[in-house]
């Protein structure tokens, strides 16, 4: 096991891989920007080192940054969270290379699943089901409109090497294609270096549900259930829960089959997820893999009772999983709280939070950086607080959960922490109808 | 108190867990204080107000009522105001272009704008330290193959003021 690890991320995810650490009694050392001095993850570490100035590419991005405070440090290990450095191939292999442990998939497995184009292909060689679409990169607007006439329309474009809703188009005709190859591509240029994109049919009200993976080196592979993550802003995830009231007992085995089956396609190690759409006729899509620890993980981990992060850090020091299967009990629903205003079409709002009021009781758990008087940085994700709330069943964690974001109570920046309880109070989520259109009656219109 | 022993204090206050130290000497009284985090009633560490960069502020004092009255009139010079190099990126510092050869800079010497004054190497790659503007190198402050972080002060300098 690992006596030393370096964690190479900010904010709550940094906090909960420092309390993993001290649990498993490992040394944890945080790094920081100037701008995180105070930050809780610099002072909760064991250690914590200065690695650049505010801009990320300057701090928790710059890789010689944070390879030197490796070294200095004498880390046998970095663990990148989620973000920054965590999906990219060239950190993996950099580590390989200064002999530290990266705690995820290999460099190998990374530069696969980032390149969306060629994992679709290689999931679809495996026997799973893929969003009908392009069979690899599209360039030619001519082969572009005509798969468009084999497909259908409503199609999307998206960036090979996107993520997080940058380089996506949605195009119902002719026209607004040849428009929406030529926009995604240059928009994926300008923020992925890489102008490669993709066509899929674009599903309408389709569910996003997600499979968590874990996979040890030594051949062992287990899924730990489903998430539902189908409340989501501007591609960004709000609510998530588990299980899902979509899926039925056997629609969910055959998911969870072929989550396993894209594992394995793309040699996937660690703590990862596998992410497919689910249509009103229960026709489920292979979308995209998440090659890193997600920030819904709390939830799978208050039905399972199993600590991914725990999971990540024994399996990268080459431990067995030693178990193949887990019997979820209970429901879990997670709700993010960013520090954005909902009043002001959901812009950041940084600022001092002054005093502030985190939920407890029962079932409640609050995974944040959050601190009476912390000042939150303007230069960074405004993720503020996760919180999470585990039930015997939806109702209670529903009730449970509302109740705890209806407490949370900050004094200087504003939260999405009510709006959040609004639609979980809400009659369609009590149904189970978490179209995507449902967050629209609850978002203010903007001023 | 020389200028020497002063920094030579503060480094050994900054290094420390002290929050503030007093210190009466022939008559001059200096307090260096640094905002500390307090506890909270969760026992919580809680910053209670942002830090200037190295997280000290020097409070510094003449005692007049504790002057005796024979001690010169004339108030020694004041206090310089500390201003220092800082290290541009966290790495290993090297005082030496390659192992075996002469240091950058010693103390005493005066280095113009642009003028490499030693080395920070970060994934084996060494990367320049140089001087923002024409100076003396009062002290070095980090040895050779220390580890530094992003912004720790390198060396005390005297900006020489342009005519």
């Amino acid at each position: 096991m690992f006596r030393r690890i370096l964690i190479a991320n900010r904010g709550e995810i940094a906090v909960r891989v420092i309390r993993a650490c001290r649990e498993m009694g490992i040394t944890s050392i945080a790094v920081y920007s100037s701008a995180d001095q105070e930050s809780l993850h610099a002072s909760l570490a064991d250690e914590s080192i200065c690695i650049g100035p505010p801009s990320a590419s300057e701090s928790y991005l710059h890789m010689p940054a944070i390879i030197a405070a490796a070294e200095i440090c004498d880390a046998q290990a970095i663990h990148p969270g989620y973000g920054f450095l965590s999906e990219n191939p060239k950190f993996a292999s950099v580590c390989r290379e200064c002999n530290i442990n990266f705690i995820g998939p290999t460099p190998e497995a990374l530069a696969l699943s980032g390149d969306k184009a060629a994992c679709r292909k290689k999931v679809k060689a495996a026997g799973v089901p893929v969003v009908p679409g392009s069979d690899g990169i599209v360039t030619d607007p001519d082969d572009a409109l005509k798969l468009a006439k084999e497909i259908g329309f409503p199609l999307l474009v998206k960036a090979s090497a996107g993520g997080g809703g940058k380089g996506m188009r949605l195009a119902h005709n002719d026209v607004a294609l040849k428009n929406a190859l030529s926009m995604a591509s240059s928009e994926a240029q300008s923020a992925f270096g890489d102008g490669g994109v993709y066509l899929e049919k674009f599903l309408e009200n389709a569910r996003h549900i997600e499979f968590q993976i874990l996979a040890d080196h030594h051949g062992h592979i287990i899924t730990l259930g489903e998430r539902e993550c189908s409340i989501q802003r501007r591609h960004q995830k709000l609510i998530e829960e588990t299980p899902s009231v979509r899926l039925t007992y056997s629609l969910r085995s055959k998911m969870a089959k072929a989550a396993l089956r894209a594992a394995r396609a793309i040699n996937y190690t660690n703590a990862g997820t596998v992410e497919f759409l689910l249509t009103p006729d229960n026709q489920f899509y292979f979308i995209e893999f998440n090659a890193r620890i997600q920030v819904e993980h709390p939830v799978t981990e208050e039905v399972t009772g199993i600590d991914l992060v725990k999971e990540q850090i024994r399996i990268a020091s080459g431990e067995a999983l030693g178990y193949s299967s887990v019997a979820p009990t209970g429901h879990a629903i997670e709700a993010r709280v960013y520090a954005e205003d909902p009043e002001a079409n959901f812009a950041p709002s940084p600022g001092n939070v002054g005093q502030c009021h985190l939920p407890g009781g029962p079932g409640i758990r609050v995974d944040t950086h959050l601190f009476a008087g912390y000042t939150v940085p303007r230069y960074y994700d405004s993720l503020l607080a996760k919180v999470i709330a585990r039930g015997r069943n939806r109702e209670e964690a529903i009730h449970r959960l509302a109740g705890a974001l209806e407490e949370f109570a900050t004094e200087g920046v504003k939260t999405t922490a009510r709006v959040c309880a609004r639609i979980i109070r809400s009659d369609r989520f009590l149904r189970g109808d978490l179209g995507p259109d449902l967050i629209e009656q609850f978002v203010p219109k903007s001023r | 108190m020389d200028l020497d022993k002063l920094q030579e204090l503060i480094r050994i206050f900054e290094a420390s867990d002290l929050s503030e130290i007093e210190i009466e000497e022939s008559g001059r009284r200096m307090r260096l204080k640094k905002p500390r985090p307090v506890m909270s009633y969760a026992g919580q560490m809680i910053p209670m107000q942002p830090a200037d960069a190295r997280g000290t502020q020097m409070v510094l004092h003449e005692s007049v009522t504790a002057v005796p009255a024979s001690a010169p009139v004339r108030a020694e010079k004041e206090p310089e105001k500390v201003i220092t190099i800082d290290s541009p990126m966290v790495g290993v510092l090297y005082v030496a272009p390659s192992p075996g050869e002469p240091p950058f800079v010693h103390p005493g010497d005066t280095v113009d704008e642009g003028q490499a004054v030693c080395i920070v190497e970060a994934m084996k790659l060494m990367n320049e330290v140089t001087a923002k503007y024409p100076c003396v190198i009062v002290k070095a402050l980090v040895e050779n193959g220390e580890p530094v972080e992003f912004g720790q002060p390198l060396f005390v300098v005297r900006p020489i003021e342009q005519v």
